[in-house]
């Protein structure tokens, strides 16, 4: 099996996201499956394909700091992209690759977790999608099916900016973008993180991924020119992404106020209306269990240091109605709360993000 | 009610199977579009859904919208051509619906045909429907209990 290697190279960010979906688009069944590499000149918000820009991104920090912000046809989460990362695509026919999804990750995330491996991470493959390392993420994957293609798509992460990345999205309080940038730091890693000074030059790193990739899927990767028909496509599409009707699609709700970080691992505020006051909690939540919590809001707890007690007892308790309001209520028995009881903070504290 | 590989497939639906999309059509002609059982066990979780807005025509194989499950975002195929004359409005606020009701209240859009003898003429329906789903999901290795 021969799979074309269409090498990109640096390009700007709108190129870099047109190029994966005009390749995927101008597939037609007898076309040869594909495998692009592009590495963004400028940084770019992109946000996942059913997400409501307005509401998950502060457009108004982008257009100042001049980072555009764009939609693309594969799902998740907003996420700030630079420089830092050289993305893949693996472009197959849809009827070329395994019918289940966690056939079809395991099937492409091979490649990149043995390249990982190779230079001296040792990744492992987290089902359904999640490339990990000794628990933290490292670089985001997804799937979708664009025309007769399912696109794969993933990062080699050298370098992630955590600031800018908490920074970009709208959160509903400063509270909540510490906990999303501090749960990022430590859920989140990269490649140089991980190597420091012995991270390998990035062409190489990208030389290993190809090799990885051909061994992994059992196939001569051949470098090849994309076909007039691709280019035509690339700046088709480039339009689209461009768009203003397409960033700001109709039709789309909020997800509400949950970032997710890794698999099992999210950020969530919470927001109850208590007679005694509003209630506001900011959640970090990993495998379901309570990781970091601030309690905040203009509700009133008598003597004040009952408030810190109680985020710190409720750190590692499963986020669970039941065990939940059995440590809230345990706190609360010598604490003078006027107008909140123990049902309060747990609405506040259980307030679900989205799954998936 | 026909189970197939662990999958409902009920007689009374048109299927294209390979899209994994049923129709079917009502008394006064309009037809209501969903994905099968099949599509929503294989794409697990739906977490979002957009069907395009009433009022866009459609043509039989292009895409009536999208669904997301977290892993994973594709397209609903239109199994007829005509205009989309309505979109589900449940999914907005409950998506999954899709997974516990895919023939039922999961509906994603109705559509007024404008040629559903000729288009219905290339769908499956009945036991036979069934079995053409079935031999398809064989082929293909499908089954809803992985």
């Amino acid at each position: 099996m021969t799979i074309r290697l269409l090498d990109f190279e640096k390009v700007d960010s709108l190129r870099s996201l047109a190029i994966f979906h005009g390749v995927a688009y101008a597939m037609k069944p007898d076309d040869p499956d594909t495998i692009t590499l592009t590495r963004p000149l400028d940084p770019f918000v992109s946000i996942g394909h059913h997400q409501d820009a307005r509401t998950e991104v502060d457009l108004e920090f982008c257009d100042e700091a001049g980072v555009p912000v764009y939609r693309r046809e594969v799902g998740g989460g907003a996420v700030y992209l630079d420089e830092g990362q050289t993305f893949w695509h693996t472009i197959f026919h849809k009827d070329r690759v395994p019918k289940t999804l966690g056939e079809v990750y395991t099937r492409f995330l091979a490649g990149p977790v043995l390249a990982l491996n190779r230079i001296g991470i040792p990744a492992v493959h987290r089902p359904v999608n999640d490339i990990q390392v000794e628990g933290r993420k490292v670089g985001g994957t997804g799937a979708a099916t664009i025309g007769h293609s399912m696109v794969v798509a993933g990062s080699l992460m050298f370098d992630f900016n955590y600031e800018l990345m908490s920074r970009v999205l709208r959160v509903p309080s400063e509270k909540f973008r510490d906990k999303v940038y501090s749960t990022m730091r430590e859920y989140l890693t990269t490649i140089n993180r991980e190597l420091g000074d012995s991270a390998p030059e990035r062409s190489e790193a990208e030389r290993i991924l190809i090799e990885c990739f051909a061994e992994t899927l059992d196939a001569e990767v051949v470098r090849d020119e994309p076909r007039q028909d691709e280019l035509d496509a690339i700046e088709e599409q480039e339009e689209r992404i461009a768009s203003e009707d397409w960033l700001h699609l109709d039709g789309l709700i909020p997800s509400g106020d949950s970032v997710k970080i890794a698999e099992g691992v999210n950020v969530s505020e919470g927001v109850h209306k208590a007679p005694g006051g509003l209630v506001r909690a900011t959640v970090a939540v990993t495998d379901g269990v309570i990781e970091g919590i601030v309690l905040s809001g203009d509700f009133f707890v008598e003597p004040a240091e009952a408030r810190q007690a109680l985020q710190d007892a409720l750190v590692g308790v499963e986020h669970d109605d039941d065990a939940v309001l059995r440590v809230v209520k345990r706190q609360l028995s010598d604490v003078d709360a006027p107008g909140v009881d123990a049902t309060d903070i747990v609405a506040a504290v259980m307030a679900r993000p989205q799954s998936g | 009610m026909a189970e197939v590989n662990g999958c409902n497939i009920p007689e009374d639906r048109y299927y294209w199977a390979e899209k994994h999309v049923w129709v079917s059509v009502d008394e006064g002609g309009v037809a209501t579009v969903g994905v099968t059982d099949v599509a929503q066990a294989l794409a697990k979780k739906i977490i979002s859904a957009l069907p395009k807005a009433a009022g866009r025509s459609t043509k039989k194989g292009r895409s009536l919208g999208t669904i997301e499950s977290g892993k994973w975002v594709g397209p609903v195929t239109s199994p007829i051509t005509g205009e989309i004359i309505e979109t589900n409005p449940a999914l907005t606020s409950n998506p999954s619906i899709i997974n516990d009701d895919p023939y039922g209240d999961g509906w994603f859009v109705r559509i007024q045909p404008t040629d559903w003898e000729g288009d219905s003429a290339d769908l499956v329906t009945g036991a036979a429907g069934v079995e053409a789903y079935q031999v398809f999901l064989d082929a293909e290795g499908i089954s809803c209990l992985d």
